[in-house]
């Protein structure tokens, strides 16, 4: 093991990371510059669709999109970088963000811009050559004008549905449901199925087609007939045009291996178009091959959809046997060299996406969806873990690169040796891996799959940043909808009036003044719930039409189970299941600004409804006193205190009866039907979200950031993790069947000794006993602390320990809280 | 009800003393200083030591004190008219409490919405202290946890204490007992059966030094240890560390030998100075007595980390 920590006497750590010395070789560590260095924004792809299009004009959707991935792989600018193993890129950069096809109206604002520029902004930037940005103004923006799937949309949407599904048409920018992610491309969540390429190869898979097709000329077969055999000839050609892809690659290795002057480089070059010209048309024989096969499906995948989140699955699992036959039975490498080419292959994952400065100034860091989940329990419900599950976990440990994001499946029977791993990991500070826990887990796929069996339910991973997905049998249009819980509540309370922009947006559901008890609230905020997820759903089945019209997705249709029996791309259904997703956000503050007017206004009588309007119609202005009582006089969800957390579960519970009577109503669903999903995620959306909510009963001041996921408003959890957790744990997650995480706080100092790593994990075990779904640490740092100086009223719950003795940071003086922060910052005692 | 509710409900004003309840300073989950796992950590009012570092003031005094906040008070005034003894002004718009006329009624406390005033000492009965212990139960049983009552001394009423740990055995919650060892053999002894272990601090050897720091003598405090020992109740020797107080070689080996006598010792925690106690005197307007004293560097702690070491003692910086 690779640990040096040369300070374990002391606590006064401000980041294990620092004491970390990583164990790769030469190749890793100038590899790994490749995963961090500024990215480059690639046009290629741009040039393709322009051009493809036009050519393929007369040819059927489906067809035209086949013929694109062809062309592009033909024609994209490939690489062997030095010192790779695993190769093939998505495209032509070393470190690349691929522009696709969509609305660029904002790059074309921001481009040269001496603020908002990509690679002048203070944040993400991304590298565009001077040629790139001629390119861009004069041949993409103007060919894409009025071309792009959200043109497509906007030209089906009605009026109605403009007014109340989308943010970016309504007169109100404000609405609490939007389906917009929608609007300009696929962003659907698809998974393929790696395993099965792993076994047959694409020669298996394109076997697989050809049987299929047979079929549809029996004389017997009498319905869509041409669908389906466009269909299937879409998809020999999108494989057809992978296999040369990988070609393309071992031919290029071949080259550069005849080259090669250094002999070391030369065999593995050689080697290299060895690899790729075995797979990944045929099976994988090897560790190597399996990597190499799995990454290069990857490519074509992300070349083919436009869509952020292509996820790994059950990694460690269907990779096993390839790890056992190299490294056990036939020894033909060692763990090391296993390890190696794992590093290579989450190298290649850190690709970068461009977003606009708007986006980014929120959202920062954010690379693409890209999840891969370990450990869990095998379908009889024994555990899962193997040497893959742990050579992960050490590839992110020496790593410590953003991508891949790791989720670790835990349950009972999970054993320490990985648990214990998983902690280390933690420890230095880099967000992984995410911590899922199987309890709640498979209660939450078991609503997403009444169909299925607790076999299959024991097979989820993650898709996204947290939300459940049965592999490879779900088109997961998980980004379908966002909504503001707080906003419900606003128009509750304003009787469907927007607070912001005052324009009557939702329906009247009642003067509250008139309300005899705090059932008149609920009512209230059920029929709005309702009436937004009913246009939510609506607005969202147009998008799907329209979708499935223009992006079909041959090639990922053939890397999942359904479509291929069917003859129905995945986008229209084809897939065994497709789900919805519909995301909550602003929960906590909804949540403890019902149990203020529960309490103050219903139970105590200390407040009535006008004076509460008028300090919310004020913004808190001049209600100094009032606020305070709002704040302190009421308990607050995160407290494990039931009166406050059963107002989050109402929440909850409301949009999961919404979701419930939406899957029952069948003209609220694209003709191919699909199941809605909720989870509640927000994202750092918090920011945006803030914006459209006004002031809130709970002292929440207009724009200020909405409490994220399922965290207690910030400074209100006042009692400590275990109390967060309890709160959580009576969510009615199991309902919502999505997920959604839940961001725990460490400072460095409670996770430092050997015993500390003991104590998070038998915290974790009761976490996953207590029925939470999905918890990640953040290990505080000093600059969070120095912010925590500046703004002591968001950071009021942020507790610090010095052996026994526990205080609220902001409660200590200003010396003493420099202090803290150097105790943060340096190793030494202070 | 929880304790935070409990705070919540009611404010300032008490609940009458009865027999099972005792003043509570403050109810902490999931603390990790406080013996073996994950442990809920009670601290109780009431001391009979008086030391000059104590890092927790407000815990001394067996009757509730008023805690003022000035940093967070919004100025309203409403404190002002409803304080009997017209204790409370805002000179300067700075929140400002008499102590010679106060007499910790809570009513201002009742009317301040900020929480910039607040009665420190909660009367909580035994049933309630127990309910709010057993939220946590899951993360006990994983961690090998439970609960360690704190204060203040959490023996200084030994009946109330007999009666708590016997409560808490009863729900099978693991019990430690950080004390100060000034109680009475009398009432000590009979707890013993109910307690698995306790953190036992020894702040000076030389028993004049000792109170002249505390203001007891140590005889007590280490015969009561010796005792504690010979009955095999686990004990954590605590020696906090004060510069120039009680960290000469010669007390530290003094403590190391006592240390090596008791035949349950588990380990000594040495609890380095630290001045985060400050801002609790600032609330209480007192002064801090030992406020500028230097801390240590790293270098010191681990060379006493290292005689502790030689006499075949574990040793664990609490630090
Ligand atoms: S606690 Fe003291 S300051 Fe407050 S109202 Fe009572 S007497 Fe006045
Ligand atoms: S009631 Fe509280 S906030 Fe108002 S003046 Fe008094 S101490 Fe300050």
């Amino acid at each position: 093991m690779a640990i040096v920590f040369d300070k374990k006497d002391t606590q006064n750590v401000g980041s294990w990371q620092d004491l970390f010395v990583p164990s790769y070789n030469e190749r890793i560590k100038n590899l790994r510059e490749n995963a961090i260095r500024t990215p480059e924004i690639c046009l290629e792809r741009l040039r393709v669709e322009m051009k493809v299009y036009e050519q393929y004009k007369d040819e059927p959707r489906i067809i035209q999109r086949a013929r694109f991935l062809e062309a592009f792989l033909k024609e994209k600018t490939i690489h062997i970088w030095d010192n790779e193993l695993i190769i093939g890129g998505i495209n032509s950069k070393v470190r690349g963000s691929t522009i696709i096809p969509g609305d660029y109206s904002w790059l074309e604002s921001e481009l040269d811009d001496p603020v908002r520029d990509p690679q002048i902004r203070p944040f993400d930037r991304h590298i565009i050559h001077p040629e790139e940005r001629k390119e861009l103004r004069e041949v993409i923006f103007p060919y894409f004008k009025g071309k792009t799937l959200a043109d497509y949309n906007l030209a089906r949407v009605d009026d109605d549905l403009k007014e109340h599904a989308f943010a970016g048409t309504s007169s109100c920018p404000h609405i609490p449901s939007l389906a917009d992610w929608q609007m300009g491309g696929d962003i659907g969540h698809q998974m393929a199925n790696y395993e099965k390429v792993l076994h047959k190869g694409l020669k298996g898979i394109k076997a697989e087609v050809e049987y299929y097709l047979a079929q549809v000329d029996q004389p017997y077969d009498h319905y869509s007939i041409k669908e389906k055999k466009d269909f299937y000839k879409a998809v020999l050609i999108s494989v057809d045009a992978a296999i040369a892809y990988a070609k393309r690659y071992a031919d290029l290795a071949r080259e550069m291996a005849a080259k090669e002057t250094k002999p070391k480089r030369k065999k593995e070059l050689e080697h290299i178009a060895e690899v790729c010209t075995q797979v990944p048309a045929n099976p994988a024989r090897n560790w190597h091959e399996a990597l190499q096969s799995v990454w290069m499906l990857h490519v074509v995948i992300s070349c083919e959809m436009a869509s952020l989140v292509h996820c790994f699955g059950r990694f460690d699992q269907y990779m096993y046997p390839f790890y056992k036959k190299s490294v056990i039975d036939e020894k033909t490498m060692n763990h090391d060299q296993a390890l190696e080419l794992l590093e290579c292959f989450w190298i290649k994952c850190n690709g970068a996406m461009l977003r606009s400065y708007e986006f980014v100034k929120v959202l920062t860091g954010m690379g693409l969806g890209l999840v891969l989940t370990m450990g869990g329990q095998t379908r009889d419900g024994k555990d899962a873990c193997n040497d893959v599950t742990m050579l992960c976990l050490e590839t992110d440990e020496q790593l410590g690169v953003l991508l891949p994001e790791t989720a670790f499946r835990m349950w009972e029977g999970t054993p320490d040796k990985y648990l214990r791993k998983a902690t280390e990991l933690v420890r230095l500070g880099y967000g992984k891996p995410k911590f899922i826990m199987d309890k709640k887990g498979v209660q939450m796929v078991a609503k997403g799959y009444p169909e299925l069996t607790i076999e299959d339910w024991r097979e989820y991973s993650l898709l996204g940043c947290t939300e459940t997905n049965l592999p490879h049998i779900t088109m997961g249009n998980l980004y379908e909808s966002n909504s503001v819980a707080a906003k419900i509540l606003e128009l509750v309370i304003n009787n469907g009036k927007c607070a912001i922009c005052g324009k009557q947006i939702g329906p009247l559901t009642g003067d509250p003044r008139t309300f005899e008890s705090i059932d008149g609230v609920r009512q209230a905020f059920r029929e709005q719930v309702f009436y937004w997820m009913t246009y939510n759903a609506k607005g969202s089945k147009t998008l799907k039409e329209a979708q499935s019209a223009w992006y079909p997705a041959p090639f990922s249709s053939s890397l999942s189970e359904g479509p291929l029996q069917r003859g129905i791309d995945v986008t229209q259904g084809g897939a065994w299941f497709t789900t919805y997703g519909a995301f909550i956000a602003g929960l906590a503050d909804t949540a403890d600004s019902l149990g203020v007017i529960d309490r103050l206004i219903f139970r105590e009588k200390k407040l009535t409804w006008d004076e509460l309007t008028k300090a919310l119609k004020a913004n808190w202005q001049g209600y100094d006193n009032l606020r305070q009582l709002c704040i302190n006089g009421v308990p607050k969800y995160g407290n494990d205190i039931d009166a406050a957390d059963e107002w989050a579960a109402f929440v909850l519970d409301t949009w999961a009866d919404s979701l419930d009577w939406i899957n029952t109503q069948k003209e609220l669903l694209p003709p191919w039907g699909g199941r809605w999903v909720g989870a509640i995620i927000t994202g750092s959306n918090t920011v945006a979200f803030g914006h459209n909510v006004g002031s809130l009963p709970n002292g929440h001041i207009y724009p200020s950031p909405l409490a994220d996921t399922m965290s207690p408003v910030q400074g209100m959890d006042k009692s400590g993790s275990t109390a967060v957790i309890k709160s959580a744990s009576k969510l009615p997650m199991h309902r919502l069947a999505l997920g959604g995480p839940l961001n725990l706080r460490l400072s460095p100092q409670f996770i430092a000794t050997e015993r500390d790593i003991e104590n998070v994990m038998s915290f974790l075990r009761a976490i996953e006993n207590e029925g939470i779904y999905h918890v990640q640490f953040n290990i505080i740092s000093s600059e969070e602390l120095k912010k925590a100086m500046k703004e002591p009223e968001k950071y009021r719950d942020l507790m610090v320990r010095v052996a026994s003795f526990t205080a609220y940071f902001v409660d200590l003086t200003e010396e003493q809280q420099l202090d803290i922060i150097h105790r943060t910052e340096h190793q030494g005692c202070c | 009800m929880s304790f935070a509710d409990w705070k919540i409900k009611t404010g300032g004003a008490q609940t009458p003393a009865h027999g099972d309840s005792r003043l509570v300073l403050s109810i902490t989950r999931m603390t990790i200083h406080n013996g073996p796992g994950m442990r809920t950590l009670i601290l109780f009012k009431g001391c009979p030591l008086h030391c000059i570092w104590c890092s927790t003031p407000e815990s001394q005094k067996t009757k509730p004190e008023l805690g003022v906040y000035p940093m967070k008070c919004i100025r309203c005034g409403d404190c002002i008219p409803v304080c009997p003894t017209k204790a409370i002004s805002l000179p300067d718009g700075k929140l400002t409490v008499n102590r010679s006329l106060c007499n910790v009624c809570g009513k201002c406390v009742d009317v301040c919405n900020a929480k910039a005033l607040e009665i420190m000492g909660h009367r909580m009965t035994i049933t309630q202290l127990v309910t709010e212990v057993k939220k946590d139960e899951i993360v006990y049983k994983y961690s090998h946890g439970g609960v360690t009552i704190s204060g203040g001394e959490p023996l200084f009423d030994t009946e109330f204490a007999l009666n708590l740990l016997k409560a808490f055995k009863a729900e099978g919650i693991n019990t430690g007992v950080d004390t100060c060892g000034e109680v009475p053999w009398k009432g000590l002894e009979p707890t013993l059966l109910y307690v698995d272990f306790f953190l036992w601090d020894i702040k000076h050897m030389d028993p004049e030094q000792h109170k002249k720091l505390t203001g007891v003598s140590n005889k007590l405090i280490l015969s009561n240890a010796k005792a504690v020992a010979a009955r095999n109740v686990p004990l954590y020797i605590r020696i906090p560390l004060i510069p120039g107080y009680n960290d000469s070689e010669e007390n530290i080996r003094a403590t190391c030998e006592f240390s090596r006598g008791l035949a349950s010792v588990v380990q000594v925690d040495i609890m380095p100075l630290h001045h985060l106690g400050k801002a609790r005197y600032d609330s209480l307007d007192r002064m801090y007595p030992i406020a500028g004293l230097a801390l240590y560097s790293d270098e010191a702690i681990l060379g006493i980390k290292h005689i502790v070491e030689s006499y075949g003692l574990k040793c664990v910086i609490q630090a």
